[in-house]
């Protein structure tokens, strides 16, 4: 196999559905110590927060509303309304780009915090009318000490290879506990596996996961 | 582990999978323990990693150009509900009904919130011992003010109780001052006469 036929076989391992890559993920493929394939996006975010820059914006949405609309469907939403909040996600995008964080967080991890939001939301609508509750998620914390916040490009890369090294049950689960709306049930009816089984996979891949940051925090 | 939620919890908590009413608990919880808010935050990009690996699913044809739209409008700047509740700031814009005495010098103070999950804050008295019950399903305890203490455990401000499944557990309430708790518990059956405390818990 040459040259060319490597690449595409590296990024067909991260990217199976044969997606325009972003320019970073090349670069992340020759050189995957320089860079993330995120690399981009967030210069896109800032560009969007400073000079209104319709051109990022567009690439932002080309990429990221036809996965938040993935995501809202495998959540039981309908096409049609994992439609209208994947463009309400993204509306959310433009608007609070200024609040963006590159420090905090990458794109992909803020643009999939601001879509879960607004899945509880629209769930909060539909089930619960009338109750007032606050978005639980929303930032009221004391701020971190510097010594306890890991440098995000060091967490998003650990993370993604931590990922890699969870059992294929392992991160069927894991996808499902985030992606599906009421989790465990919904695991143990689509995977077939006793509610036990999924928790106490859960547990062991979540483990996996926070022992490969412990010796970075 | 034992005084943090599990791996499992937080990991629900930051996909946006953990019903609403254990959110707040937990978000009370992760208010003053920068471990576990690390862990949320390392949680958060596993979501973030799997969303840019799901596969596309088509937009509509104008879907762009009406964001777009819709971004040029001015937007009036939302005031989120505050309420100067004497309570840690996760709770702050929480609802809560009015207290209610449960007897055995405790009262209840249920959070505005509906479905199976109960929740709402529980203060007890130095010395009180909560009813003896089991859980059919997550208990989730975050302690606000004062200590109790459940078998070899003790519980201060701050710390969370996790528990799930058949633990028949029966908390007492100790040090010199009322312990102040909020509760999210999925299907909490109390056992013998204290089955009519249940059913003012349930108004």
């Amino acid at each position: 196999m040459n040259a060319l036929g490597t690449l595409a076989g590296r990024w067909l391992d991260t990217h199976p559905r044969g997606v325009p890559p972003p320019c970073g993920a090349y670069i992340a493929a020759w050189a995957p110590a320089m860079t993330t394939p995120d690399l981009r996006f967030e210069d896109m975010i800032r560009d969007v927060a400073c000079r209104a820059d319709r051109e990022a914006f567009a690439a932002l949405f080309r990429h990221f509303a036809p996965r938040v609309k993935t995501m809202l469907m495998r959540g039981g939403a309908s096409g049609q309304a994992a439609e209208e909040l994947a463009q309400e996600a993204m509306l959310m995008v433009w608007r609070k780009a200024a609040q963006f964080d590159p420090e905090k967080a990458g794109a992909s991890t803020w643009i999939f915090t601001i879509a879960r939001n607004l899945r509880i939301d629209a769930l909060r609508r539909e089930r619960h009318p009338d109750t007032l509750l606050p978005d639980p998620t929303e930032e009221v914390e004391e701020p971190a000490r510097a010594d306890e916040v890991l440098a995000t490009a060091e967490r998003d890369g650990r993370v993604r290879a931590a990922m890699k090294t969870l059992s294929p049950e392992q991160a069927a689960v894991v996808r499902a506990a985030y992606f599906l709306d009421q989790p465990h049930a919904e695991i143990e009816k689509q995977l077939g596996i006793p509610l036990g089984t999924v928790k106490s996979r859960l547990r062991l891949a979540m483990s996996k996961l926070r022992a490969a940051l412990e010796d970075l925090a | 582990m034992r005084h943090h939620p599990s791996e499992a919890t937080l990991a629900a908590y930051a996909g946006g999978a953990l019903p609403e009413a254990m959110g707040i608990v937990v978000a009370t919880h992760l208010f003053g323990c920068p471990a576990c808010r690390n862990f949320a935050a390392m949680s958060e990009a596993v979501g973030g990693a799997l969303l840019d690996d799901l596969p596309p699913s088509a937009m509509e044809d104008h879907a762009l150009a009406l964001v777009l739209a819709r971004a040029e409008r001015p937007v009036a700047p939302a005031v989120p509900p505050h309420l100067d509740n004497g309570l840690p700031p996760p709770l702050n814009a929480c609802t809560f009904g009015p207290w209610r005495r449960l007897g055995l010098g405790l009262r209840w103070r249920a959070l505005a919130s509906s479905g199976r999950i109960r929740a709402g804050l529980l203060e007890g008295a130095p010395g009180k011992t909560l009813p003896h019950h089991t859980h059919a399903g997550l208990e989730l305890t975050c302690v606000i003010a004062g200590s109790f203490r459940d078998g070899d455990e003790r519980y201060c401000a701050g710390d969370l109780a996790e528990i799930e499944g058949d633990h028949r557990h029966q908390p007492v309430i100790d040090g010199n001052v009322p312990c102040l708790c909020i509760i999210a518990a999925d299907g909490v059956q109390f056992s013998g006469l204290l089955g009519f405390a249940q059913r003012l818990l349930t108004d």
